[in-house]
This record gives structure tokens, sequence and C-alpha cells, in this order.
């Protein structure tokens, strides 16, 4: 029998067992949503406290909406994120993360740079994995914001049936450097494309404010909610940089 | 129990619209054994589209980085739909294999049905058109020149459809006389034509081939005629006239 069928079988048992072996699980992420500045540390036990009184009234609810598509721990997790949610709400207690003048992302609580920079660029990534039917499309538009040169296999990957004539076109504009072309320009060149692949009549404003929107989709994703990063435009590239050429930060 | 819906979206989606806390703990263990693409399309593209969903799958992502130890254990439902994908395939395969296997033996069928049908055609088509009467029946032979041989003796044989239709007229219009030789006789080398006609001073007799070929025509008083002449093995007739008005026709086989 897996950790997984035991937890199913005690949430119907023995639910209270149950909050008590997952203890742990529900220190762990208060911990981290102090060190994120949701709360102080010196409520931990407190906030510990009304977490587990509150998932004890949550028991029924559980019971009848947990049908084992997740794995339990998993489904406890989001619970769990979810009451800290509205505790941070009741409680408003922040603490600000301080920033270097030169809008760095060093975190003073965690005094290491480069684990700090790894953990964002995977958690950009991660971020990237979220768009499912979009992403060909997204990883395209990022390129060109950021004026990142064009591959053959960016254009195949967004648009597995682009001509020949629409391939040569695009990589003549953005296969090499294209810094000094303006936002406007870059779009009027994709767009036709982009319509083509898509059987739309998008217009090239539409897909230069698709883009920004998207850009600050992930900003805010990148940021956290709550809010615990200050990410901008330009770290952004860094990001996108190292994705795209994953050895670049190592340099 | 428990019961696991595969491949629905039933328990997916709260009440508000968006992915419920089922829903989003799914799509972190999907993120982190990478099978998200085995997550219903309805939920991708929900995701796909909504920034609070993905702001949630991200921060539970976040907060469970650390247990990795359950990922060891098989997951209750990417395993399953993974099994049934792969069931699914398998089977697409094996069906997709066996209509291979059964057009490629089609193929090979009707291939070697050809080149046996070829070997037994004639050799050309010169030979076929000598065959006149479909009564004439091919004759399997082993080689080109044996089959070419037994054509041509066998429309040496065919009959003459003129001649055949007079053959039976004359013969039951004309009230009984005496003739040899009778119709259908096998004769041999010579052949002595004879009979007997009242009112008849003199006739003239003709010999002709299965093709209405005449072969040999001769007016005679008397009633009797010597055809010492070779003749080819086949059907030949012949046929008796006075004046314009045909008396008899007759026909007989050289062998």
């Amino acid at each position: 029998m897996t950790d997984n069928e035991r937890d199913i079988i005690l949430l119907r048992s023995d639910p209270h067992l149950l909050i008590l072996k997952y203890q742990e699980t529900v220190r762990i992420i208060v911990k981290k949503y102090i060190l994120a500045g949701m709360f102080k540390a010196c409520d931990f036990e407190d906030i510990v406290q009304e977490i587990t009184s509150t998932l004890l009234v949550k028991i029924p609810a559980m019971q009848s909406q947990y049908n084992g598509m997740s794995l339990f721990k998993t489904y406890f997790s989001v619970i769990v994120r979810n009451i800290c949610v509205k505790e941070h709400t009741k409680y408003k207690k922040e603490v600000t993360i301080e920033q270097e003048n030169d809008g760095s992302l060093i975190d003073r609580t965690r005094g290491d740079e480069k684990i700090l920079i790894e953990e964002e660029a995977r958690r950009f990534r991660r971020i990237l994995s979220l768009y499912h039917h979009q992403r060909p499309k997204l990883l395209l538009c990022l390129k060109l914001h950021y004026r990142i040169p064009l591959t053959n296999d960016d254009i195949f990957a967004w648009y597995p049936g682009c001509s020949t004539q629409d391939l040569e076109n695009l990589l003549a504009h953005f296969g090499a450097d294209y810094e000094v072309v303006d936002d406007i320009e870059i779009f009027k060149t994709v767009t036709p494309v982009m319509n083509r692949n898509e059987k739309r009549l998008n217009s090239v404003d539409a897909v230069r404010k698709w883009t920004d929107s998207k850009i600050h989709e992930i900003l805010r994703l990148l940021n956290g909610n709550p809010q615990r990063r200050s990410h901008n435009e330009e770290t952004l590239k860094i990001l996108i940089d190292d994705f795209f050429s994953p050895f670049l930060l190592e340099k | 129990m428990l019961r696991i819906e595969m491949m629905t979206t039933h328990g997916f989606f709260g009440e508000d619209t968006h992915l419920s806390e089922e829903g989003y703990a799914l799509f972190v263990d999907a993120l982190r054994v990478n099978k998200v693409h085995l997550l219903a399309k309805q939920v991708l593209e929900h995701v796909d589209e909504c920034e609070k969903c993905k702001a949630e799958i991200l921060e539970t992502l976040s907060l469970t980085e650390d247990e990795s130890c359950r990922e060891a254990e098989p997951h209750p439902y990417l395993e399953a739909i993974d099994n049934q994908t792969a069931a699914r395939f398998s089977i697409a395969y094996r069906i997709a294999a066996i209509f291979l296997v059964g057009i490629s033996l089609g193929v090979v069928l009707y291939l070697f049905g050809f080149v046996i049908e070829k070997a037994s055609d004639p050799p050309n088509s010169s030979v076929s058109s000598l065959i006149g009467k479909p009564s004439i029946q091919k004759v399997p032979a082993n080689n080109d020149e044996s089959i070419a041989r037994r054509v041509l003796v066998a429309d040496n044989f065919s009959e003459s459809p003129n001649l055949e239709n007079l053959v039976n007229s004359v013969s039951r219009s004309e009230s009984p006389f005496k003739v040899s030789p009778r119709n259908n006789e096998i004769v041999k080398k010579e052949i002595l034509f004879r009979w007997k006609m009242q009112g008849v001073e003199f006739v003239t007799i003709t010999i002709l081939s299965n093709k209405e070929d005449v072969l040999k025509s001769s007016s005679l008083k008397r009633s009797n005629f010597l055809y010492s002449e070779k003749l080819k093995p086949g059907l030949y007739y012949w046929k008796l006239e006075h004046k314009d008005e045909l008396l008899y026709v007759g026909k007989f086989f050289v062998k």
C-alpha cells in the first residue's frame, strides 16, 4: 500500500490522526510564508495553531471534496496555503524585502545571490510551463520583444506549416541582430504571418498589446501573490536570456 | 471507495469556474512529474488563459517543491491515464500493423496472380484472332508454338455460319436424294463426290473451305466428281448448283 493510499484511508477513518500526521507540512508552509513576509516570525506558533484549528473544521468538506485524483499531500498543501492566505488577510503583516539601488533581486534574508538567481530562473521556467497552447507563440513574442535572434526551430514550433517564403522573410528580418528595429516594424512583419497561422485578422497593434499583456502577466506571476519579489522588464530579460542560453548566467 | 474519474473535468473546476483545490493539486502533481500533457484539455485551456489559476498553481508548487519522496510512488490519476493512453496507442499500432500486413499480402497476391495470368495468356494477339467461333475452345499449351499450332488446327474446324445454315436449310427443304460423302463424314485422301438427282442435266460442284474459300468448282453432266488434291485437316463444304439454283450443300471433315 502506498503512502497516498494510507492517507486516503485515514481521511475516511481517522481524519484527526491525518491532521496530526501532516503537522510538519503545516509548519514548513508557515515558515515559508514567514520568510516571504506574510507573517512575523514571532507569530509562528499562533499561526500554526490557527491553521490546525481551521483544518479540523474543514474535515467534512475535505472528505466530500477530495476524490483521489491528486496526491493527498499536494491537496493538503493547497488547503493549508488557502488558509494561510486568509490568515494573512486577517493579520496584514508584511516584511518588505530590501532591494539594492540597482534593482537586483538580492534578498538579505537569504544571503546567496547565485542561489536566488537560480531559484528565480527555475520559477520563470515553471511559469512558462503553465502556458500550454500559447507557449510557442509566447516564446516567439518574448524573443521579438527582447530582440533575441529567431531560429528555424522557434518559427516551426510556433507555425509548423510556415511557408518557405515566410520563413525566409522572418529569418531575414529577425534571424540576426535587430536591436535597432522598433516594435512597430517588428510586429508589422510578424502580424501577417501570425494571421496566416491562426487564420485570424489581428491588427499589428493587437499583437503588440498581446505581447505586452503576457509580459506583465509573467512579471506578476514572478513577483508572487502576495507579492514577495520586485521583478521588472530588465530583470525579466536576464531570466529570458538565461532561458534561451542556459549557461549565460554562469559567465 | 473513492471513484477515480478518468479523462473528465468533473472535480477539476470549482463553482467560481476556476480550478478547484484538487484541480490545483493535480496540476502541481503533473508539473512535478512532467505529465501536464495528460491533463484534460479543458484544464489546460483554462490555465493557459487564467492568470489567477497560474498564480495558485505556482504558489502551491513552490510550497511543495521540497517534497520529492512522493514522486517515487505511482500517481493515482496520472499513471492510470498514462497506461490508458499507452494501451490505446498499443492497440492503434497493432491495428495499423495488421492493416499494413493485410495490404502487403493483398498486393503480393495480386502481383502473383497477375504473373500467373500473364504466363497462361497467348503469346500474341494475332493468334487469338484466328479463332472464329466461340465454340472453339482454347487448348492449354505447354509452349507458345504448340499453342499457335493448336489454335490454327482448331480454327480449320470452325463452322462457317453462312454455309452451316445452308446445310441445314437445303437438306430440310429438298426431297431426299442420295449423296456422298454424307454430312459430317470424315474422309481421307481422295474424295469421291456422288449424287443422284432427278430432272437435272448438269450441275456445278463447288468445294469450299470452312472460311468459304473456293477450293474447286466444276460444271458436270455426270453425277460424280473425284477430288484428289490433298486437303488439310479441317471442315469443308461442297455444294451443287444448277444454273442459279442451289440444289445441295454438304459438309465433311478431313483428318
